[in-house]
């Protein structure tokens, strides 16, 4: 069973962007880690290899410094990693971002399983792994809660929907993105540490890929963002004084002038 | 005394502030909920008018029962909760003022993403703010509850596990203000104001001067949670460990340092304790023969037995809150979870070849341990950490629906490292023998684990306090202390006894009763009532 | 002429729940009006497997033409199915817009489709406007969590597709007696993402995004006891329970019930906060017409984003609610 696992850097915390006086986003300082969703899919990769042997393999897209997070994945249990990292991806957005991953994934042979996490805790837009799906054409299946049973040919799921839980088959070679009930991410040994900052970690260029620079990066994004502001508050704060019962009271009064109780 | 906004009479309302996260049961009176020094002096003013006994509360996460009123006022500080202002000294040290109310957790994540409200701010801390940047300065003790209080902590001198590394709550004080007995205050800077050999005169904010005379012994010079005396001593540590019974703290000053910019955590598993004991001495840099040195000095180390893992275990299926946790490795013994910081993460790959070589030489295995390298992952071993004493409360809890009189049974004995193996085979032979249901846990690195006794009915819980009285003689005999950390508050009094005797207990209620003559502050707090019998009762 | 269509014009796909199609459709049908009106350009809505009836339903809210696709019946939409007839009719009629709900089948779908016609997707857009000088869609989003909004632009590609979760904007006014103008489109697709084997029973079904009331519990809510009266609360105001990500972590509350960046998007006229800190990945998922919160802690940020702010503990807090009435 060949198995590939796409992952994501991403800041260990979107709090700490903004600086409280002057409203700009600070960079530095903040630590950088493996995009929490992606954690288990690793994991469930690494069980399902452990369950039916093979290999795992994990791809990010990123600055050269994401190397890191390939090594965190070696050191739970993959088996190597490849970092696309190219001045000419820079700017992706997620349409690039999925192709220049196809191209890499064509480029290192088809595998029978494609693991996502469901989205990356930065972007929040959960569309890299559907598009990643297209571009290789083969089949995707999102909000993954379970995988029952898995082989070379097929593999039953159990799927979130907004209608509830429903089981699918999948037929092989698939992509999955799965959602955190899946499983326990484990943590990685002193041993697996150790053999993650070991490793060697291919990295592959636009060159390596052989894709035209104008399907990558900026240059490749259909989107562009124009502007970015600071959300605008509504309306002021009111705040209701008083005994816990005056404030029932007058929280009450006020619902039902708004009309909304 | 009369009702009014500042103190109320006591209701069911208010039923969550007689015990603390010991479930030692409380009664009183009354409660305030003052909002500053000025609300807090007024309160206290208005007690020693009328000869009302009050007990000042945190956030109420003692394990010792400290904050549990014994009648009167109960005196919650939790309004008092603001970050003040900050100075920098002569050697860029940051120092940063707060409110005894302030959680620990509110302040760290203050520091770490630099939030902090400036309103009422004065200039000079404004400048200093703008000097630092988010996650560059901490405050080291870590008394695994992040929702303690910092005026608790300070009243208990909380260790916790980063101590072994930089000592507890006492070394990162370097002033207080005190509200004493008849509401008059008190200014303390560490090096500034000091006994005279044992002569005290303590100068109040309002020109007056208080003098007394220390008793003529020291305390215990290893960890200890209890009064501190010396001779020369700083007056600031009078009241740093004294659990509220010779002034009521109303703000500190806190020293804070440079954060270590890395921090990893390892949980190894060993195949029985003797193997946990020899890894412990290893990474504390007394290996024993054959076993490889190890480069660095751990912050924390941490001790988890059979019973402490295999409860969590039990837990997990009852408790979904547990489900997170990590899979225990096949056949564990006893585990031990130690920290690790350093400001260059390149130098880890060498760190834990060191620390692989230790563990194959002390019976353990670099396979069978969990690393945690960034906040996210340490915020999972942590939580396994945590998991241990949150079990201990749900279990009590628990139990208590049997019978009332149980509390948490929990030690916190400390010896130094000569005597360490032999306190902890007591405490096997000890509670093996016992039929009881017990666990060991806690911080190893310093030489005090918890023992815990989780009694089932009142025949075990009188048991455990046997047992435990029995340890605090063993101790003594050690030269230890009978509470490291938690203070002896209420529950472990009687070990504080022991610990002292009856006469140097007696020689430190005469220095009580000089800062406090009518005994209003703390009753019942670390003198038992043979001790205090005699004109205390208000 | 395309069937008495113009290229162009703004598309809503007419997404099918269990229970017909999907409120979010009606939804977006609003927007596509005030968007097509600026255009000058018409309303579709593309229904892929559907009846008459439900064709009718769509011109009510506002759609001047519905493309009504017929494929095999389906016991659960397939992605890789939708994505091959959305394909065909957008290359049949060259749609300018394209909206999608930003539900589960929305999420997963629209990305597919985006890179099937190789064209830019916004995903859980927040405000849609028409560019007065370039026409182009404004497409505007949070990003890092809420801290900041971005707006976007699809310049060179068509359609401009974006995805907007459910509740973000208002329901239009239906208008009856519209005329009624049904294409019907017959698709036979190949492509198939999965076999549908069954829907598994859920313990709890609850759709927190569909609720016009939210009372929602974080981790100063203290104890079971207050959380059932925050239940009780809740079912008084003919609303539902929701949690911020600390009690579903514990296993307090279930996963179906979090509100938040890592959970669901929520826009209910009321979002009583009991207890929750309002940390910003939780107010990320939070679009509410009115917020009440109730904390302890003055200083919490859930403060700075209510409009009515009590101080107070939620077990005091709702025991007076309850009793009032």
């Amino acid at each position: 069973m060949k198995i590939h696992v796409c992952v994501k850097q991403v800041p260990a915390s979107n709090e700490t962007l903004l600086d409280p006086v002057t409203h700009t986003i600070i960079r530095e300082g903040t630590q950088s880690i493996l995009n929490p969703f992606d954690a288990y899919a690793v994991e469930e990769a690494v069980r399902i290899k452990a369950r039916c042997g093979g290999t795992v393999t994990a791809f990010t897209m990123g600055i050269p410094a994401a190397e890191g997070i390939l090594r965190r994945v070696i050191a739970v249990g993959a088996d190597d990693a490849v970092l696309l990292t190219d001045r000419a991806f820079a700017g992706s957005d997620t349409l690039a971002t999925a192709r220049t991953l196809a191209a890499a994934i064509r480029k290192k042979g088809m595998p029978d399983l494609i693991l996502c996490g469901k989205m990356a805790t930065d972007g929040d837009t959960a569309q890299v792994g559907p598009m990643l799906a297209e571009c290789l054409s083969i089949p995707h299946i999102s909000d993954v809660a379970e995988i029952e049973s898995v082989n070379e040919e097929k593999c039953t799921v159990r799927k979130m929907t907004d209608d509830g839980y429903v089981r699918l088959e999948v037929r092989l070679p698939a992509l999955l993105t799965v959602l955190k009930e899946i499983n326990i991410p484990r943590l990685p040994s002193v041993s697996g540490v150790l053999r993650g900052e070991k490793a060697g970690v291919g990295r592959m260029t636009r060159e390596d890929l052989g894709i035209d620079p104008e399907t990558t990066g900026l240059k490749g994004s259909a989107t562009r963002v124009v502007s970015t502001e600071r959300p605008v508050p509504a309306r002021e704060t009111v705040w209701i004084e008083g005994t816990p019962e005056a404030q029932a009271g007058q929280l009450k009064a006020l619902l039902r002038e708004e009309k909304i109780c | 005394m009369h009702n009014s906004d500042l103190i109320r009479k006591m209701s069911t309302e208010y039923a969550d502030y007689l015990f603390d996260e010991s479930r030692t049961m409380g009664s009183a009176d009354f409660i305030a909920f003052p909002a500053n020094e000025a609300e807090l002096a007024e309160v206290i003013r208005r007690c020693a008018e009328d000869g009302i006994p009050l007990t000042a509360q945190g956030a109420l996460t003692g394990l010792a029962g400290g904050a549990s009123p014994e009648r009167g006022l109960v005196l919650n500080l939790q309004r008092m909760n603001r970050i003040l202002g900050m100075r920098k000294d002569a050697d860029g040290t940051v120092y940063v003022r707060v409110q005894p109310g302030l959680r620990l957790a509110q302040l760290r994540r203050a520091l770490a993403v630099k939030d902090f409200d400036v309103r009422g701010w004065d200039g000079q801390s404004v400048e200093v703010l703008k000097e630092i940047s988010p996650g560059q300065l901490f405050f080291p003790p870590d008394p695994t509850e992040p929702t303690a209080s910092l005026g608790g902590m300070a009243s208990c001198n909380a260790c916790g596990a980063r101590s072994v590394q930089y000592g507890c709550t006492r070394a990162h004080i370097h002033a207080l203000r005190v509200v004493l007995a008849d509401g008059r205050i008190a200014s303390l800077e560490r090096g500034v104001q000091r006994a005279e050999g044992r002569k005290i005169r303590l100068p109040l904010t309002d020109g007056s001067i208080l003098e007394a005379e220390l008793p003529p012994f020291e305390t215990p010079d290893i960890k200890d949670a209890g009064f501190f005396i010396r001779q020369d001593m700083d007056l600031v540590d009078l009241f740093i460990g004294s659990q509220g019974t010779m002034g009521i703290i109303s703000e500190l000053e806190l020293k804070l340092m440079l954060a270590p910019k890395h921090l990893w955590g390892v949980t190894a598993f060993f195949p029985d304790d003797e193997c946990a004991l020899s890894y412990v001495r290893a990474v504390k840099g007394r290996p024993d023969p054959g076993v490889p040195r190890f480069p660095r000095p751990a912050a924390s180390i941490e001790f988890f037995d059979k019973n402490a893992l295999d409860m969590v275990q039990r837990q997990k299926a009852v408790t979904p809150a547990f489900r997170q946790l990590q899979e225990l490795p096949e056949d564990y013994c006893s585990a031990v979870y130690v920290e690790l910081n350093d400001d260059d993460p390149a130098g880890m790959p060498e760190v834990l070849e060191a620390l692989s070589a230790v563990l194959r030489a002390t019976g353990g295995d670099p396979d069978r341990t969990w690393v945690a390298r960034d906040a996210l992952e340490l915020e999972q071993l942590l939580f396994f950490r945590h998991s241990v004493p949150e079990t201990i409360d749900l279990i009590v809890e628990e139990n208590r629906k049997n019978e009332p009189c149980i509390t948490i049974l929990s030690t916190d004995m400390a010896v130094d490292d000569g005597h360490f193996d032999e306190l902890f085979h007591i405490y096997k032979r000890d509670l093996e023998a016992s039929g009881l249901h017990w666990i060991i846990f806690g911080h190893i690195g310093e030489n005090h684990v918890h023992p815990n006794i989780l009694a089932r009915n009142r025949q075990e819980y009188e048991q455990g306090h046997r047992i435990f009285e029995k340890w605090a003689e063993d101790v003594h005999r050690m030269g230890g202390s009978i509470s490291a950390e938690h203070g002896a508050g209420k529950i472990k009094r009687r070990l504080a006894l022991t610990m002292y005797g009856p006469e140097r207990m007696r020689q430190l209620r005469t220095l009580k009763r000089t800062f406090d003559p009518q005994g209003i502050l703390g009753p019942g707090n670390i003198f038992p009532p043979e001790i205090t019998e005699g004109g205390e009762q208000a | 002429m395309l069937n008495g269509l113009e290229p162009g014009g703004v598309w809503v796909y007419a997404e099918q729940g269990t229970d017909g199609i999907r409120p979010v459709v009606c939804e977006l049908l609003g927007q596509a009006v005030r968007l097509a009106g600026e255009l000058e350009q018409t309303v579709t809505a593309v229904l892929v497997g559907g009846t008459e009836e439900q064709a009718a339903s769509l011109a009510t809210c506002g759609a001047d033409r519905i493309l009504l696709a017929e494929v095999p019946d389906e016991a659960l939409p397939d992605e890789r199915t939708h994505t091959e007839v959305l394909e065909r009719l957008a290359e049949k009629y060259q749609p300018a817009i394209l909206l999608l709900g930003a539900t589960a089948f929305g999420r997963s779908l629209a990305p597919r489709l985006a890179a099937r016609l190789g064209t830019g997707l916004t995903a859980d857009c927040t405000g849609l406007e028409i560019d007065p000088e370039t026409g182009l869609l404004r497409q505007t989003r949070p990003a890092f969590g809420g801290n900041l909004m971005a707006t976007i632009v699809c310049p060179e590609r068509t359609p401009q597709m974006a995805t907007v979760r459910p509740k973000v904007f208002p329901m239009p006014v239906p208008s009856l007696n519209r005329e009624v103008r049904v294409i019907r489109e017959r698709i036979d697709a190949t492509e198939h993402c999965f076999e549908f084997l069954e829907r598994l029973p859920s313990a709890d079904e609850t759709d927190i995004g569909a609720a016009d009331v939210l009372v929602s519990i974080g981790q100063g809510i203290g104890g079971a006891e207050n959380i059932a009266l925050a239940e009780k609360l809740a079912r008084r105001l003919g609303g539902t329970l929701s949690s911020s990500r600390p009690l579903v972590d514990s296993g307090v509350m279930p996963y179906v019930r979090q509100v938040g960046q890592t959970g669901k998007t929520v826009a209910p006229k009321l979002y009583l906060a009991l207890g929750i800190s309002g940390a910003i990945q939780h107010m990320a998922g939070v679009a509410a017409k009115t917020i009440v919160a109730v904390n302890t802690d003055p200083d919490a940020p859930i403060f700075g984003y209510a409009h009515y702010a009590i101080r107070c503990d939620c077990g005091s807090f709702l025991r007076a609610l309850l009793e009032k009435d």
